[in-house]
């Protein structure tokens, strides 16, 4: 897994929810962040991280169909991480492949917040205060 | 431990006996210290399928109708606590483990073995049995009931959870639509009330029995996200001195964090203007009296003079009041040096609040 960058990440999103995703998409451009698609499908979101090579993405895991944490893997394989952004996040599911989670139903400034936690745990820099229903895997104290 | 008494056992005595352990519905038998069978009563034969007591006395049946553990391994008999009680004395209880049939099937069961004692020397022991073959398809079956039910929780909490999420997305992006306007900050406003209406549901579904929860725990959560949502840098910091164990019910719990929150945020907004930094402490404590005390006391900007909550027409206001009336709570604004005070007196066993 390479770095992100810090001033402008590439962000795509996996998301079956169409206003979601235009929330999230809404929220990350207004700050700052370049975002580069989303889909609801495995095709769709390795077309996506095959055209546009995103820095990180941001998955749901239960999707019609479809398994966010299986997208995750094949992204995982094309060197993207990914932040699981779900309503079904009480386990630690996933956690081979993704950094972490934020739970459904989370606020703009929660989301910044999550971004920010992932862009430093991926470059090792000074993880900052996790935002309230975010758990990082890997870390037994915030993964209830 | 049974003691064994040869006087009470002759004549009409031994009949007597003999009628009641047959008309007993539990199963036993009686072993010596060498484990061969002294005596077994009818409701042993009926279950094992033997057809005469003559067929099962002098017989060694560990290796009859005890020969191996539940998952098919061999069961050593120096191992079986039936042996061990009535070659050592030592009693046994044991709730998992299969008696084999003579016709080969295995049968659940309870049992207790208990030595049996004769003039202070062990004779060998008493094992008593129940077929378990009804309480484990209940067992299982009230297994597989409480794992639907969670699964449909579960799913049920998902659906609210994405939906909540939906609500906020359409407010957000209303918002956004809006931007620079007044009626952008009106929308602000009711996003961040979704907002601790989701923490609700969060901090509800996240207890364990879903009917009540630790008042101070769930409100001090609340209220630290209501903070963190709207201070940069954590600017205002929240101190908690709450007795923990005050537990309440769910129909209280989400009026009650809405008021609260409504009453960190206000004092974020009035208390804490322009950056101001300071600190807030959340008091929750159950009077003697059975009442539930909530106090929020912020070192902020104090309330401007003849301050009154019947006074104001804010939404804010509005909601604090309506909700405090709901759970029968009487909520007050008190002047304090420095800051405020806001103290809510509810009603535990009221009705509508517990």
């Amino acid at each position: 897994m390479t770095s992100l960058p810090t001033d402008n990440p590439r962000i795509m999103i996996v998301e079956d929810e169409a206003l979601v995703a235009i929330q999230i998409e809404g929220v990350l451009t207004d700050a700052g962040y370049t975002v580069v698609g989303y889909s609801d499908t495995m095709e769709g979101s390795l077309a996506i991280a095959e055209t546009s090579q995103p820095d990180l993405a941001l998955c749901d895991i239960r999707l019609v169909n479809l398994s966010g944490i299986d997208v995750a893997r094949q992204l995982k394989e094309r060197g993207i991480p990914s932040l699981f952004v779900t309503g079904n996040c009480a386990t630690s599911e996933g956690a081979d492949v993704g950094i972490g989670c934020l739970h459904k139903p989370f606020d703009g400034r929660r989301l910044i917040d999550a971004v920010r936690v992932v862009t430093a745990v991926v470059n090792g820099g000074v993880v900052p205060e996790l935002p309230a229903s975010m758990h990082l895997f890997g870390d037994p104290e915030q993964s209830s | 431990m049974i003691e064994s008494n040869n006087s009470k056992l002759g004549g009409d005595n031994a009949l007597w006996l003999r009628s009641l352990l047959d008309s007993a519905g539990e199963a036993f038998y009686s072993v010596n210290t060498v484990g061969e069978t002294t005596m077994c009563n009818t409701a042993f034969m009926r279950l094992m399928g033997f057809d005469r007591e003559e067929d099962a006395l002098g017989r060694k049946l560990h290796g009859v109708i005890h020969h191996s553990h539940p998952d098919g391994k061999a069961y050593d008999v120096e191992d079986c606590p039936i042996y061990r009680c009535a070659s050592s004395g030592a009693k046994a209880h044991v709730t998992n483990e299969s008696f084999f049939r003579l016709d080969g099937k295995a049968i659940p069961v309870e049992y207790w073995a208990h030595p049996i004692i004769q003039d202070g020397e062990l004779m060998g022991a008493i094992c008593t049995f129940n077929d378990i073959t009804e309480r484990r398809i209940a067992d299982h079956a009230l297994r597989n009931a409480l794992a639907a039910k969670e699964a449909l929780l579960q799913e049920v909490n998902h659906r609210v959870k994405n939906n909540l999420q939906l609500v906020m997305a359409l407010l957000s992006l209303q918002s956004r639509q809006m931007r620079g306007s007044d009626g952008q900050l009106a929308i602000d406003d009711a996003l961040a009330r979704i907002a601790v209406v989701s923490a609700v549901h969060q901090q509800l579904y996240q207890s364990d029995h879903y009917s009540a929860v630790d008042a101070t725990t769930y409100l001090s959560n609340l209220v630290e996200q209501t903070l963190s949502a709207l201070s940069s840098a954590n600017r205002v910091k929240l101190q908690v001195a709450g007795k923990p164990g005050i537990m309440i019910d769910i129909a209280l719990a989400v009026p009650l964090a809405l008021i609260i929150c409504e009453v960190a945020t206000n004092s974020m907004k009035y208390a804490f203007p322009d950056d101001r930094s300071g600190e807030i402490i959340l008091h929750v404590d159950r009077q003697l009296s059975g009442l539930l005390e909530v106090r929020i006391n912020d070192d902020g900007a104090g309330l401007p003079e003849n301050f009154s909550i019947d006074g104001q027409n804010g939404l804010g206001t509005k909601i604090i009041t309506t909700l405090a009336r709901q759970i029968r709570a009487t909520a007050r604004y008190i002047p304090a040096n420095p800051g405020t005070i806001f103290e809510l007196i509810v009603p535990l066993d009221d009705p509508k609040g517990t």
